[in-house]
């Protein structure tokens, strides 16, 4: 600890270091802000108000953990105190066909048989859009987790970390979060079925 | 171990998180359980598909507009200094023509006048004063009044003592005058009090 910060209790602000972070690190964070908050509009105000807040507390911040992480702990605090301020927002049923393009067309839903090789699955845009609206779905607390280790492959011990709780928590809301998304999607998977009249 | 608890386990499991021996349980479990391994396999897809999820792009000038928005809080923040403070009040006063040096001599001067005016009150009115001998020793407090006015009598500063009585017995005080215009109240007790023409309040 250097003489500046013993005397008074802080270190002065260094805003070249946190220019090079935003630089790295803007485009990571707003994919992650993307997920949560499901739209271009909130994931850019989730991404400048969490940037806005790590550099608050810069000073606070422990160079010996990766600034991906603190930051996401931040965004994470944000989106959730920020939802939970907001009324209900309305949620896309999946239930319904999604809307389409310039000509008024409906997407038509075409989900990968979970059975079928994983690795050869490739997300089409409808599928993409049905599982961002089943995200959006989710409680805060479990979406959270769940993009931070499925999209961002987050280690449960820096999952629980970042969100302040214990391993326990993070592995219940993780498995609940997903059966829950599964759920959703595969509800949505036979209700398009039966609109297609594809009943195996 | 029992499919019910496998199932909890499922997803740490998958995201190998689990300590060794249960890995290892659960590892033997999916082998000769086929519902516990479709359930498996199916979480197994499901997070697949999230980690496939397209990367979201944001707009090419975020990164200016999260710089702009720290510079602006950083701006905000140096006004807050009490050096912006002292500049932003010295701005405002120049805005009415008037310098702070200026606007503190005039405070000085009024509370000067003040604090005059409130520690040397103003003497009684000139024909009660001329009314009284100061040079001659009364014989009560009626005698010394006499001929003035009653609002001229109550602004005589009398002892605590004489407040609450109506008469002034020279048993109590001996009565000689004072120096300039007041005469003393001498108690046997050698306290010492001071009938003024000048009112303290």
């Amino acid at each position: 600890m250097d003489i500046a910060r013993l005397l008074t209790g802080t270190v002065r602000k260094d805003r070249r270091e946190f220019d090079q972070l935003v630089n790295k690190c803007h485009r990571q964070a707003y994919n992650v802000a993307f997920r949560m908050t499901g739209n271009a509009a909130d994931a850019e105000d989730l991404t400048q108000e969490s940037f806005l807040r790590a550099y608050r507390f810069f000073d606070r911040y422990d160079r010996g953990l990766p600034f991906e992480n603190w930051l996401f702990r931040i965004m994470s605090r944000v989106f959730i105190d920020e939802l939970r301020k907001r009324p209900k927002l309305k949620t896309q049923s999946l239930d319904q066909p999604l809307s389409g393009g310039d000509d008024g067309s409906e997407y038509v839903l075409e989900i990968p048989d979970f059975t079928s090789n994983p690795e050869q699955m490739a997300l089409s845009h409808a599928l993409e859009e049905y599982l961002q609206t089943a995200l959006n779905a989710l409680p805060e607390e479990f979406r959270v987790s769940v993009i931070l280790a499925d999209i961002e492959c987050l280690s449960y011990e820096e999952i629980a970390e970042l969100m302040n709780c214990s391993l326990g928590t993070v592995r219940s809301r993780l498995h609940r979060g997903r059966k829950m998304l599964r759920s959703k999607i595969q509800t949505a998977q036979h209700k398009q079925s039966l609109l297609t009249g594809d009943i195996r | 171990m029992n499919c019910r608890k496998v199932n909890q386990f499922l997803s740490a499991y998958m995201d190998g998180e689990l300590p060794g021996v249960e890995h290892r349980q659960i590892y033997e479990h999916l082998n000769r359980c086929q519902d516990c391994q479709r359930e498996y396999d199916s979480l197994l897809q499901m997070k697949r598909m999230l980690g496939s999820m397209r990367t979201a792009h944001p707009a090419l000038d975020l990164q200016t507009r999260i710089a702009y928005a720290i510079s602006w809080e950083e701006t905000q923040e140096a006004n807050r200094t009490p050096d912006m403070i002292f500049m932003r009040l010295r701005l405002a006063f120049q805005e009415f023509f008037v310098t702070p040096q200026g606007l503190g001599l005039g405070l000085l001067t009024f509370l000067g006048v003040f604090a005059v005016l409130h520690q040397f009150p103003l003497p009684l009115d000139r024909a009660a004063d001329s009314s009284i001998d100061w040079q001659k020793t009364p014989n009560s407090i009626s005698e010394l009044t006499v001929g003035l006015a009653p609002s001229a009598q109550e602004r005589f500063v009398l002892p605590p003592v004489l407040r609450t009585s109506s008469a002034m017995p020279q048993e109590i005080f001996q009565v000689r005058p004072g120096r300039d215009r007041t005469f003393d109240l001498i108690q046997p007790s050698e306290q010492h009090y001071e009938l003024s023409s000048w009112r303290t309040r």
